[in-house]
């Protein structure tokens, strides 16, 4: 493969802004079918070229965020992109038959973050801590 | 690299502190408005795990249906605990809990297993003895620690103990547990039953290097366990192995029609339900023998499309 | 007295060595005659061939003789440079830096090949759809919670992570009222998933739950079903493809 060419040829399919956004952000000009869109704005493509991109590269995600984390990335589209599913999550039919009403907003990973999770106990304590009281002198 | 680490927390904490605040601290355990049925999920899992039995269950009466379900539904779970689980003592700890299961079923007080709450349901409307729901268990059980049957014998015996079981309790279901000719003839309809279903899954087993044929079969016919799980069908000697059970699944499948014979083989029409779970072995057995008694041809996978007439011109000639 | 001491200890060296080898030869011949005795005519003994010592002296004799010229079979000279590039051609690649170019390109092309490495957050190496990770208690599709206070997984946990306490309810339901999983001590063996009865413990695809502090990875219960309220389409999704095969 010619990797200049695969380079340039990216570059001009996309444009120069998004290649200037892939540079600051993926590190590598890459060009391929826009598959979707999650409900945080991240867009995920994939390019099945084998002249283009070399296996494990073949998906993957442009993260919305300025300041991105891998666990940004919604459930369902974590299964498409780790190549789990073959489809996307909006057009795989067991994906969608198994969606529930009570499902709950995916969070990002919030640790160091005023949202991170704290640990707490769900039954009452065991022990009951001693509370003195003094008795007000007569 | 401080001060963007410390930006990401400050951003991610605003953008989504909220939402995280009532996923989290939601008393979760609240009790939900709508409860899961046990007898729809019963229904379910028979569907997709036993679809012969759920076309049988058609022929079942609306008000059976339910305990029908319950009692497949339980033989089905514990059929398929050997293959949910990578170790044997894992399988175990499951068996202990279904037998505790069928005590507390017994003792009026079900774990909330959808399962086990159907079978009580079941327990409550018909005399189902207990006993029987144990030896499911027990064999289930056994069928873990062993990889392979010793005989033709064991084979049988285990056999009776998962499939007749089930067909007693069913019988039991439908108000015949007295007639010991209806007995009979469901212990050798379940052993052929047994034995059917081992061979259509000789693949599966195979591929979890278990080999369901056992081994004075195996013996006889020169067949080496590790050639087949290697080399599949082509192994030495496999197809007259498989032959073999075949032939022992259809002697009880006749031994059981010689039960019948004094009404010209008719079935009294308040047994055909359970004895329509005949049609689909020898259904079976016809195909396999179509094959050749190569227990691995890709045309066994293939469900027969004439099934559902099969059951159902079966159930009105009240003939499996 | 220290002088001819001097002189005399190499001198004494080298009667010691030269007396030596006098005494070795002789051994070491009648050791490699009788080694012969043994193995007859099996090696041959180059320290009594004459010939031997003699052609490799004549090696050694004819070591700066010129380089033989090399003939065909018809007897014409044979010239190696015949066909090669001309004292021009040398001279422009010389003084044009082609083959510094020709670096400089490979250089140029390995810069914008395209890296083997995956590009982590932006893409993500394949997971198997039975792939262990963190952990979620799962719901019915009514939304009612699966797990029924069995402990069968906690009996099962090879590390001991799992910590469960329950109760019975007014209708009769036995819940847990605690199911604390220690994230810290967790082995992500699976057991606890083929163990439940009810397919209440799972382990999901997520490995991106790393944390900051110790005690985040303390799971309580209501974590666990939130976890497992965010991912249910994930995990019913791959336990239906998955149960084809089990």
């Amino acid at each position: 493969m010619v990797s200049v060419h695969r380079y340039i040829r990216s570059i001009y399919r996309v444009g120069f802004r998004a290649w200037w956004r892939q540079l600051n952000y993926i590190g590598d000009a890459k060009s391929g079918r826009l598959v979707g869109a999650d409900q945080f704005g991240n867009r995920y493509y994939e390019n099945y070229n084998a002249e283009e991109e070399v296996p494990g590269r073949q998906r993957w995600v442009d993260l919305a965020q300025h300041h991105y984390h891998a666990s940004q990335v919604p459930p369902e589209w974590h299964s498409w992109i780790s190549h789990i599913r073959k489809d996307p999550p909006n057009e795989d039919a067991v994906m969608v038959a198994s969606r529930r009403p009570w499902q709950q907003p995916w969070t990002e990973n919030l640790t160091g973050t005023q949202g991170a999770y704290k640990p707490y106990n769900t039954v009452a304590p065991k022990i009951d801590a001693w509370e003195p009281k003094s008795a007000p002198r007569a | 690299m401080l001060s963007l680490r410390a930006a990401r927390r400050y951003s991610s904490a605003r953008v989504s502190f909220t939402a995280s605040a009532n996923s989290l601290r939601r008393y979760t355990t609240a009790t939900p408005e709508a409860s899961t049925d046990p007898a729809t999920y019963c229904r379910g899992l028979v569907r997709k795990h036993d679809y012969e039995s759920f076309l049988i269950s058609k022929f079942w009466p609306p008000e059976l249906q339910d305990g029908y379900f319950a009692i497949k539904a339980f033989s089905t779970e514990l059929a398929m605990v050997q293959d949910n689980v990578s170790v044997a003592t894992i399988g175990s700890v499951r068996m202990q809990f279904w037998r505790d299961a069928v005590r507390d079923i017994y003792a009026d007080k079900p774990p909330r297993h959808p399962v086990a709450l159907a079978l009580h349901a079941a327990t409550q409307a018909a005399n189902l003895p207990a006993y029987h729901l144990n030896r499911i268990v027990d064999a289930r059980d056994a069928e873990l620690q062993a990889d392979s049957y010793p005989s033709s014998d064991a084979l049988v015996a285990h056999a009776e103990s998962v499939s007749a079981s089930v067909l007693y309790l069913l019988l039991a279901l439908r108000g015949l547990g007295g007639p010991a000719d209806l007995a009979h003839a469901a212990s050798h309809v379940g052993t052929a039953a047994t034995l059917a279903t081992l061979l259509r899954a000789l693949p599966h087993h195979a591929l979890h290097r278990r080999l369901p044929i056992p081994l004075d079969v195996c013996a006889r016919h020169g067949v080496q366990q590790e050639e087949v799980f290697r080399r599949g069908g082509a192994a030495v000697g496999v197809v007259d192995a498989v032959y073999e059970v075949a032939v022992l699944a259809n002697d009880h499948l006749l031994t059981a029609r010689e039960v019948f014979k004094g009404s010209g083989g008719k079935v009294p029409a308040a047994a055909m339900p359970v004895f329509l779970v005949g049609v689909p072995v020898a259904s079976f057995l016809g195909q396999l023998e179509r094959v050749n008694f190569d227990g691995f041809s890709r045309q066994l996978a293939v469900r027969d499309w004439r099934l559902s007439w099969r059951i159902w011109s079966g159930y009105y000639r009240r003939l499996f | 007295m220290s002088l001819p001491r001097g002189f005399l200890v190499p001198v004494g060296v080298f009667r010691s060595v030269a007396s030596t080898h006098a005494r070795a030869f002789p051994l070491s011949r009648r050791l490699q005659s009788s080694h012969s005795h043994a193995r007859p005519h099996s090696t041959p003994n180059y320290l009594e061939s004459a010939d031997g010592l003699i052609s490799d002296l004549s090696v050694r004799k004819h070591r700066h003789a010129p380089t033989p010229h090399k003939f065909d079979a018809q007897g014409n000279e044979v010239d190696a440079y015949k066909g090669g590039p001309s004292a021009i051609d040398k001279a422009v690649h010389l003084f044009f830096f082609t083959e510094i170019i020709r670096g400089m390109w490979i250089v140029l092309e390995q810069f914008f090949r395209p890296p083997y490495t995956i590009m982590y957050p932006f893409e993500k190496g394949p997971l198997s759809p039975r792939f262990r990770g963190e952990h979620a208690l799962r719901r019915y599709p009514s939304g009612e919670e699966r797990c029924i206070a069995c402990k069968l997984c906690e009996a099962i946990c090879p590390a001991q992570a799992i910590t469960i306490e329950s109760e019975t309810r007014i209708d009769g339901s036995r819940k847990t009222t605690k199911y604390d999983i220690d994230m810290t001590k967790c082995i992500y063996c699976g057991f606890c998933q083929e163990a439940c009865p009810v397919d209440a413990i799972v382990e999901t695809q997520n490995q991106e739950f790393s944390t900051e502090t110790r005690e985040e990875l303390l799971y309580n219960k209501e974590k666990l079903l939130a976890n497992g309220d965010r991912a249910e389409a994930e995990i019913a999704a791959n336990l239906y493809s998955d149960h084809v095969y089990r």
